[in-house]
């Protein structure tokens, strides 16, 4: 009888609790009443009518005679302009054809940067994304840079996270800082310090000294870390984007709820590199009825960091969004909003859902605020799951707590946790944090000698045996680093 | 005696009404901020006790290394590729819907592809969700629901079509036999119907099915030894999952019946998204494809062989050795 009105209590409280309880956090279609906007008021991209064989004939005498040199150029140029769009697919037919000299192709390539279209700009890069040539793709990235189409930001962006070839990262690093952005920066200080080729990794490093110099910086470091932290923004906010520009932004927002993770994966790298008129836009799309925009729109702002940080309030109202909420407390760590620190401990303690549970604890540590310690002590408590014992080991360890938990860490790291991947991260992190101490110095040399050489993907029984050593290497250190300079 | 019944009675109807209940709720269309499915159910180890056949089963698949398994950390550079988690570490399919793909989540990521993925039910309005079962259980103790989606094809896609599987699937003639995903990878146990179905999950990692997917055959033919590789038994391309996996041609003279060096002739892969100048070499479903060795060492005694490569990439690209980095499928050989 009395199971019976338990049984009838709990199927009524299932009933009438959604009615019961106001929502949260209002939702609502966010990215697609933005675009349908946006597209009443930005001319349409024409599609290039095919050109004709005139055309064609007039494209070749054009590019023929820009090729032949500086003076021809603006007669070249008055040409093209006078087919119309039908030059357009001519002139990419001849950059992208591999059996045209190459002086020519250049030539076609400058003369469609010059249309100063959308649909040109549009042709260059879909020969950049699809070139096997890394001539062809940097002289275009150079092209596309001192363009007016800011909209092609989004499209070299995406292209930089596929890029390998160092001459094509510097390339689009560049065009990117000609439009005040800058993302590339990060992979050309990679060609300028690790590449093989040293007359590349000059290159590289005139140029980076040349945008340091530009944007008003001592050195590239120093733009990158003013880049990262959003200081740059802060001191010289970009202009307010264009529509075309805000027009292919919402579309690249709302395509988050696309099929392929890997386009999904895409849009993140973009959207998360872009300049900061995003956030807004990012932040008012964790209200999107969709929970693909509205997720992936926090993971965005996760990756974009400190530049984030004006997303703080809806992200801490996307807290009470229980879809939403493990990434917007994730992303509040990332952007270092310490004001939301009160809300993550609030979020560790029992009850709450888990995966904002873990998601907070692993914040705490990310925020790193000595208040903290009391939350995530009782959240590595020995009744926790084990998940949250391990986030709540690696976020005390942050925070310079190493007692109890780096020897569970330790255990972590052999297996015996939860995730030895996030265990060895926090404990390299640890050693880097306690350089101070000799001992440790040593200790971490030995760790990274035993990192996997660059460009080999180690197996399954290598990286069993190096987080064994590792583990031994932690354990012969414990008494000489125990507790070292909090972060 | 008289107050007995009654209270049997009283209990009855109040069975009835919460089953109601609990139907209606299940049906519900759910709202977009549910997220009552994971607080029904926090971990697989909840499910152990009464199905400890089917947990151990699940324990030892690869599902459930999908988290920890030391090549999709390393080829997904420890999750930095953050398109790999929403797969590895999901929510519930049933939470986004069949066909759908899942969402990331952040807890009990080390259990991988968990109970929890495939057999959570949201129930609307509801803090205790359900369960999708092949069929209806009232008094167990997760009461679960019969929920045929469960078996279908598409209830793989969510993650499987992320690198085309399913897709791949839908073209072959064995779609249009009605002979699913399950058909091979999740088998009967027993070979009988009636046991359940086996969690174990197999797939590339058994050498056995491997060998049964594809065939191996190498015959001279105008002065040159053809090598054929024939898909005949994967309900989709050989081998499938883009990126992650690889199969090679190799082949080696024999001299005075001892082997040489393993010599490479052709690879069966995918190329993944940078990789633009790799073509696309897989191999369909019912297919065959012709490989001829076009060199003089190959006129006399050869074996070629076929070997597949979980992870794709070998450890020195010049000089790939196959008998310590990949599995030996089919090995033949071929006289003067």
């Amino acid at each position: 009888m009395r199971s019976g009105a338990a049984v009838l209590a709990l199927a009524l409280a299932s009933c009438s609790r959604s009615e019961t309880a106001p929502p949260p956090f209002a939702l609502r279609p966010v990215a697609a009443p933005a675009i349908a906007e946006l597209e009443s008021r930005v001319e349409p991209v024409p599609v290039p009518p095919a050109p004709s064989e005139t055309t064609r004939a007039r494209v070749r005498d054009a590019v023929a005679l820009a090729a032949g040199g500086g003076r021809f150029r603006s007669a070249a140029a008055s040409d093209v302009a006078a087919c119309g769009a039908e030059a357009i697919p001519a002139l990419a037919a001849t950059v992208g054809d591999d059996t045209t000299p190459r002086p020519h192709r250049l030539a076609a390539a400058e003369l469609l940067a010059a249309q100063e279209s959308p649909a040109a700009a549009s042709a260059l890069l879909d020969v950049l994304e699809a070139s096997r040539e890394a001539w062809l793709r940097a002289e275009i990235a150079a092209l596309l840079g001192r363009s007016s189409h800011p909209e092609s930001v989004l499209r070299l962006i995406r292209r930089l996270s596929y890029e390998q070839d160092g001459d094509v990262v510097l390339a689009l690093a560049g065009a990117l800082a000609h439009m005040s952005n800058f993302a590339g920066l990060k992979g050309a200080l990679v060609v300028r310090d690790t590449w093989t080729d040293e007359a590349l990794r000059d290159r590289a490093s005139q140029a980076l000294n040349g945008w340091a110099t530009d944007a008003g910086y001592d050195d590239p470091e120093s733009l990158r870390d003013a880049w990262l932290s959003g200081a740059f923004e802060s001191a010289k906010p970009a202009p307010d984007p264009p529509d075309r520009l805000r027009l292919e932004a919402w579309r690249w927002i709302g395509g988050l709820r696309e099929w392929d993770l890997r386009g999904v994966d895409e849009r993140r790298f973009v959207l998360s590199r872009l300049n900061e008129w995003i956030v807004p836009m990012l932040a008012s799309a964790l209200h999107d009825s969709d929970p693909y925009v509205r997720v992936h729109a926090a993971q965005c702002l996760e990756r974009a960091g400190a530049r984030a940080r004006a997303a703080a309030g809806e992200l801490r109202a996307s807290l009470g969004e229980p879809r939403l909420a493990p990434e917007a407390a994730a992303a509040l760590a990332a952007i270092g909003a310490k004001d939301a620190a009160p809300d993550l401990e609030a979020a560790v303690e029992r009850g709450a859902d888990g995966d904002l549970r873990i998601a907070s604890t692993r914040g705490l540590g990310l925020i790193g605020r000595d208040a903290s310690i009391a939350v995530l002590d009782r959240a590595f408590s020995e009744s926790e799951p084990l998940d949250l014992r391990q986030a709540a080991a690696e976020s005390l360890l942050a925070l310079g707590r190493a007692d109890r938990n780096l020897g569970f860490l330790v255990d972590c790291l052999e297996g015996r946790g939860s995730d030895p991947g996030t265990a060895e991260a926090a404990l390299e992190r640890w050693l880097e944090r306690a350089l101070s101490v000799q001992a440790s110095k040593a200790a971490l040399e030995r760790w990274r000698s035993l990192a996997a050489p660059t460009g080999t993907i180690p197996t399954a029984d290598e990286v069993s045996r190096r987080r064994s050593a590792r583990a031994a290497i932690v354990r012969e250190s414990l008494s000489v680093v125990a507790g070292p300079a909090k972060r | 005696m008289r107050v007995v019944n009654a209270a049997r009675a009283t209990t009855a109807v109040l069975a009835v009404v919460a089953s109601a209940a609990l139907l209606v709720s299940i049906f519900r269309p759910m709202p977009a901020t549910s997220r009552e499915s994971s607080l029904a159910f926090s971990s697989s180890a909840q499910c152990r006790s009464c199905h400890p056949r089917e947990y151990a089963e699940w324990e030892s698949s690869w599902h459930a290394q999908a988290w920890n398994d030391a090549d999709v950390r390393a080829l997904s550079n420890d999750f930095a590729n953050t398109d790999c988690i929403d797969c590895h570490a999901p929510l519930p399919v049933f939470e986004t819907g069949i066909g759908k793909r899942v969402l990331p989540r952040s807890s009990r990521r080390a259990e991988g592809v968990d109970c929890i993925a495939c057999h959570a039910l949201p129930v609307a309005g509801s803090s205790l969700g359900g369960v999708a079962g092949t069929r209806p259980h009232p008094t167990a103790a997760c009461r679960p629901v019969a929920t045929p989606e469960l078996s279908k094809s598409e209830f793989c896609g969510g993650c499987h079509d992320q690198h085309k599987t399913v897709e791949q699937w839908r073209t072959t003639t064995w779609a249009a036999q009605g002979i699913g995903c399950i058909d091979c990878h999740m088998p009967p146990r027993g070979g009988e119907a009636g046991g359940g179905r086996d969690h174990t999950m197999h797939g590339a990692h058994d050498l056995d099915l491997v060998k049964r997917a594809v065939a191996l055959r190498a015959r001279r033919e105008g002065g040159h030894v053809v090598v054929e590789v024939e898909n005949v038994g994967a309900g989709h391309h050989f081998p499938t999952d883009e990126r992650s996996r690889a199969a090679d041609v190799f082949w080696r003279p024999t001299r005075d019946g001892a082997p040489t060096d393993w010599r490479w002739l052709y690879r069966f892969r995918s190329p993944y998204r940078h990789e633009v100048d790799i073509p696309d070499t897989l191999l369909p479903s019912h297919e065959t494809r012709s490989i001829p060795i076009e060199d003089a060492d190959a006129s006399g005694a050869i074996e070629v062989a076929l070997f597949l490569k979980l992870t794709p990439y070998w450890r020195d690209p010049k000089d790939p050795r196959p008998e310590q980095e990949a599995r030996l499928v089919h090995r033949v050989s071929v006289e003067p």
